[in-house]
Order: structure tokens, then C-alpha cells, then sequence
């Protein structure tokens, strides 16, 4: 009977642990976070999916540009590329298309027309077939560079942006409706449920900066009246209202005092 | 002779013409999304209702170009709706408080006069 019962038990045990770290979530390397798996249909035409890396290009644009004037969808898989639509100047073609010049490096051309041996390479670039060491390596001296923070891509993209070592170009002649500067809407505060914890100051300067006014609204923040809407964590993590954005690109929802810095 | 110069081009500039001439009154109806907060209820309404014109032309389109720009043209569209249900709510609101200021004011005059039986009609 006791054997029984310590089988059990150790059996429990085992289950508990397993299914804990079956649910757990690993943390990613800096140079892998906000990497997106694109393949709705690469597998079926024969191809390794995409692995989109978010800091490549973030560096350079901001996310209202390709989410809004291109067309990107907020989450993987929601767009549904195909290569028909690169090759006639579309999404990733928009900027992948062998002509244009960013910071003074040509962007290489995606999905070429025609399939030969030699185009194939280029293929790969995106399509990636083995782990990048190179892109890697690129990641890490570009890092160096740039204000550190302790989570994430362990980038401070904000201050990178405030401080001029970075500066995302917002609007693409031939793509973006030209507009000029607008008015940004006042920053506000939002009371934290648990008690003792600060209150968020949630700054609209900081985001319209890189989002514009489309990207959140109405598709992520739909409330009309301050104060209606009742966020939880518990929402946030699960990828609702900020955590679109946070935990998976900009900087995790685990960087407690990002947000939660009202003097209390 | 004008007649028939006319109707050769109305038979063969439409489909080249209507090709840019929606790209065109896309870009005017969603040039103003970063101002929408300035822009007035009515204002908001008629590029609403620019917003589904230009739908029905955009899904005439081949496949890739309907992907693209539905999309952001209901990003567009859904923006001037939402910034038109905050008007409406803030109107709403300054309206109910008004109405409120009013009534206490009516009420202070009656207690004020003397006539408290009264004030509790309000």
C-alpha cells in the first residue's frame, strides 16, 4: 500500500513538473526577440518559412510605415504574403525589390521571377534553410551601439530614437499618403489594480512616434471613454491591448517600471 | 467629328484613368487620419461615406491590389469612425453636464425664493 502511494505521488510529481515546463516559456536570446515565423505558404511550395527579424528593420522604419502604408497584419500569419504579391512591388516588394537604397546599402531583391539555381540564393535569405551566425554577429555589433536595457532585444529603442542613433523613416515617396506633422493627443495616467504598485503614465508621444493614430485605434484600444476599459495583466499577457506590441517587439511586459514609473 | 473624338475616349480612357484616379481619392480621403481629432462630426461623416465609395471600387481589383488596400482602407475608415463615436461620446457628455449645471441652478433660485416644495418637482 505504501509503494502505492509513493508511486503516485512521485508519479504526480512528475506530471506537475512536466506539464510546467511543457507551458513554460523560454526566454529568448536578444538577437531572436521579436523574430516572426511567416509560412502560410512556404512549406506547400516547397520552401523553409520566413523568419522575419523585427530589429533589422525597425532600425530603419517605423512600425506605422509597414503596418499601416504596407499593409503588414499585427500578427504572424495574418497577412498572408505570397511571393506573386512581392514580385509586383507589395509588401516585403515594397522595399525588396533590388532598387531601393536604404542608408546608403542597396536592398536586396525577394522573390525574384524567374527560379534558377543563382536566384535561389536569394531565395534563402529569407527563407532560411540553417540558423544565421552571420545575422547573428550583425545583431551584436549593431547592439553595442545602442542604449542598453535589460529585457528584450536588450535595445532601448525608445532612447536610441530620442537621443538621434536611430531614425526610422516614417513615410516611402510612392507608397505612403504624404502627410505632415499632427497633433499629438495628451499622455494620461491609468490607475494600477494592485495596490502598492505605481500608476502607468501612458505616454501617446512615445507611440504615435513610431505607430501613428490607425495602427492602435480602434483595432487594439477600442474604448471611446478614458477609463471604461479595464486592462488586466492577466489580458496583456495573453497578447490583448499592449501586449500586441509588448512582449512580443517592443519591450517585454516583464520590464515592470517601463510603464508602471508613476511617482506613487 | 467632337462627338465622335468623345466617345472614342470615353470608351478608351476609363479603365486607365479610373486605374490612378482611386489611388488618388485614397490618398485625399485617408490623408487626413492624423488630423481626425480636429476635424468636425460632419467632416468625419462624409469621409466615412468617401471610405465605402472608394471600398467598392478598390474590389474591383485584381487580387493583390484588393488585399492591400482594403486593408488600409478599413484601418482609414475605422479610424474616422472611432474618432466620430469619441465626438459624439464627448458631446454627449458636455450636454448631460450641462443640462445638470442648468437644473442646479433652477434649484438654488427656488430654495433661494423660498419655494423648497417646488424644487422637488426637479
Amino acid at each position: 500500500m505504501r509503494r502505492v502511494l509513493c508511486v503516485t505521488l512521485i508519479l504526480f510529481i512528475g506530471a506537475a513538473m512536466a506539464s510546467a515546463s511543457g507551458t513554460k516559456k523560454r526566454k529568448l536570446p536578444p538577437h531572436d526577440f521579436g523574430s516572426v515565423v511567416i509560412n502560410n505558404y512556404s512549406q506547400q511550395a516547397g520552401m523553409p518559412p520566413v523568419v522575419f527579424d523585427h530589429w533589422v528593420h525597425r532600425k530603419n522604419f517605423t512600425c506605422r510605415l509597414c503596418h499601416v502604408d504596407i499593409g503588414f497584419g499585427m500578427t504572424a500569419g495574418s497577412t498572408r504574403i505570397r511571393a506573386a504579391d512581392n514580385i509586383k512591388g507589395y509588401y516585403c516588394g515594397t522595399c525588396h525589390n533590388g532598387r531601393i537604397s536604404v542608408n546608403n546599402k542597396k536592398v536586396f531583391e525577394a522573390c525574384p521571377k524567374e527560379c534558377s539555381r543563382e536566384d535561389y540564393k536569394k531565395c534563402v535569405k529569407c527563407h532560411a534553410v540553417v540558423r544565421d551566425t552571420a545575422k547573428e554577429e550583425e545583431f551584436y555589433r549593431f547592439a553595442e551601439t545602442m542604449p542598453k536595457e535589460h529585457f528584450g532585444n536588450g535595445i532601448n529603442w525608445e532612447k536610441a530614437e530620442e537621443e538621434g542613433l536611430i531614425k526610422p523613416i516614417d513615410q516611402l515617396e510612392g507608397v505612403s499618403i504624404m502627410k505632415g506633422k499632427f497633433k499629438v493627443q495628451p499622455d494620461f495616467s491609468l490607475k494600477a489594480k494592485v495596490e502598492g504598485m505605481p500608476d502607468i503614465v501612458f505616454s501617446h508621444r512615445k507611440h504615435t512616434v513610431w505607430n501613428g493614430c490607425e495602427l492602435c485605434h480602434p483595432e487594439i484600444f477600442v474604448g471611446i471613454r478614458r477609463g471604461n476599459t479595464k486592462y488586466s495583466m492577466v489580458e496583456l499577457f495573453d497578447g490583448k491591448y499592449c501586449g500586441v506590441c509588448h512582449d512580443k517587439v517592443a519591450f517585454p511586459l516583464t520590464d515592470c517600471q517601463r510603464c508602471h514609473d508613476k511617482p506613487v | 467629328m467632337i462627338l465622335t473624338v468623345y466617345l472614342l475616349l470615353s470608351f478608351s480612357l476609363p479603365n486607365a484613368y479610373c486605374n490612378e484616379s482611386w489611388r488618388t481619392e485614397f490618398e485625399e480621403t485617408c490623408a487626413k487620419a492624423p488630423d481626425a481629432m480636429a476635424l468636425s462630426c460632419d467632416e468625419l461623416q462624409a469621409l466615412i461615406g468617401r471610405c465605402d465609395r472608394l471600398q467598392r471600387v478598390i474590389e474591383q481589383r485584381d487580387e493583390t491590389v484588393r488585399k492591400v488596400y482594403l486593408k488600409r482602407l478599413q484601418m482609414c475608415k475605422n479610424l474616422y469612425i472611432y474618432v466620430l463615436e469619441v465626438k459624439k461620446s464627448e458631446t454627449a457628455e458636455m450636454t448631460r453636464q450641462r443640462v445638470e449645471v442648468e437644473m442646479k441652478n433652477r434649484i438654488s433660485i427656488i430654495q433661494l425664493f423660498g419655494l423648497l416644495p417646488l424644487a422637488n418637482l426637479f
